[in-house]
């Protein structure tokens, strides 16, 4: 397998219900993604990005169809491990529109629970999640409950949270859709330096065109596949397919 | 035939035997209709993190922590109603029509039931938190 593949599908085929209610979501969808790579999905609503995102994070098993998530793979028409919660607390961050946090317990034990899952010590979780605090300028709030900080405080912080356990693969649903322009420019230059630091793929999910230019490249959902779309603003993308 | 000493000794034995089983029985009926109360509370606080619980499984967390949080809050609830029932009894046992002497053994062993109850009604949350869907953690 190359080096430098973060996620590898092979004809992944997603349907839901059955007699009257059965629909096909995805179909066929094979596509390759690098570490350092930060994705745009885009595809109307009800496209599938949510579901298609859900399959390569291990939450939403598919129909049929193969996944690699770095050299290993994980599905093989079933899942190759009874323990998908494993890899997702292993290897995978997760962002969402909200920011989702824990509101019963304060903005550091809200970073240090995966660590702590992952049995990390927690000195070293704690340093950790301290340092990513720094990084996104959230020092001071340690202590703090969620309800007691600003949206575009969570979310951050929410960031920092997929980025604890340094995870190879972020996926992210709509992560700016609840913030301003700013913000959201603000977070997507964010992700695109983590990828690009950490060596990380991320796939956002975006219905904001205005934060194309900062990816590297747009996937699309199309007729119940994916495919790529050709963007030639990019000055550092290097890989094409 | 018993001497009148004896027959005393009979009588009060009686009494003491049946108010001692009485005072058993409420307590055992208080203690079952307290698990009853924590356990629908510990249920209805579950329910309400649903959401933050498919959040914890789709992140990855295991189920067994998820589990501790619950017994722990749980246990936290027992222990401060405990607490505050002994506070308040130790308030105003002075004025109960009937004297009664509150002992420390009882109090331990009241205790012991507390904690064993609580983890009991915890029983009910944990088993909603191992059916919890990660999925539905983003649906709607
Ligand atoms: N658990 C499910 N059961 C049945 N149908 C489902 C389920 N999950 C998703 N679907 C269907 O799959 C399709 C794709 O849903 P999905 O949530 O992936 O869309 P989306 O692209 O994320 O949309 P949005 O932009 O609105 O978030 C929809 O038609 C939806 O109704
Ligand atoms: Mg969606």
């Amino acid at each position: 397998m190359e080096e430098g593949i973060a996620i590898r599908a092979e004809n992944i085929c997603k349907s839901f219900g059955e007699g009257d209610s059965y629909i096909e979501v995805i179909k066929n969808a094979s596509f390759t993604i690098h570490k350092g790579e930060l994705i745009a999905l885009i595809a109307p609503s009800g496209g599938g990005k949510t579901t298609l995102l859900m399959m390569i994070g291990c939450v939403e098993e598919p129909s049929s169809g193969k996944i690699w998530l770095g050299d290993k793979q994980v599905f093989a028409d079933k899942w190759l491990t009874r323990e998908t919660r494993k890899i997702r607390r292993e290897k995978i961050g997760f962002i969402f529109q909200a920011h989702y946090l824990i509101p019963f317990l304060n903005i550091i034990d809200n970073l240090t629970l995966l660590p702590q899952a992952n049995k990390t010590d927690d000195k070293t979780a704690r340093a950790k999640a301290r340092e990513l605090l720094k990084y996104f300028d959230i020092a001071e709030k340690e202590k703090a409950m969620p309800s007691q900080l600003s949206g575009g405080q969570n979310q951050r912080v929410a960031i920092a949270r997929a980025l604890v356990n340094e995870p190879q693969i972020i996926l992210a649903d709509e992560p700016t859709a609840a913030l301003d322009m700013q913000r959201s420019v603000d977070v997507v230059k964010m992700l695109k330096q983590i990828a690009l630091e950490q060596k990380v793929a991320i796939i956002m999910v975006t219905h904001d065109e205005r934060m194309l230019p900062y990816c590297d490249r747009i996937m699309k959902i199309e007729d119940k596949t994916t495919i790529f779309e050709e963007q030639q603003l990019q000055k550092n993308s290097t890989h094409s397919d | 035939m018993y001497t009148k000493e004896q027959q005393r000794a009979v009588l009060t034995e009686y009494v003491v035997e049946k108010a001692s089983k009485q005072i058993g029985m409420f307590t055992a009926i208080l203690v079952i209709v307290a698990t009853i109360i924590i356990s629908l509370i510990i249920y209805t606080m579950t329910l309400e993190k649903m959401k933050e619980i498919s959040i914890m499984k789709l992140m990855g967390i295991p189920n067994s922590m998820i589990v501790r949080m619950i017994v722990e809050e749980t246990l936290l609830l027992g222990i401060l109603a405990f607490l505050f029932g002994n506070l308040f009894s130790h308030l105003i046992y002075s004025r109960f029509p009937k004297r009664v002497v509150l002992e420390i053994p009882d109090a331990w062993m009241l205790f012991a039931v507390v904690v064993v109850a609580s983890i009991a009604a915890s029983f009910v949350g944990v088993k909603k938190v191992i059916s919890a869907d990660p999925a539905a953690a983003i649906g709607g």
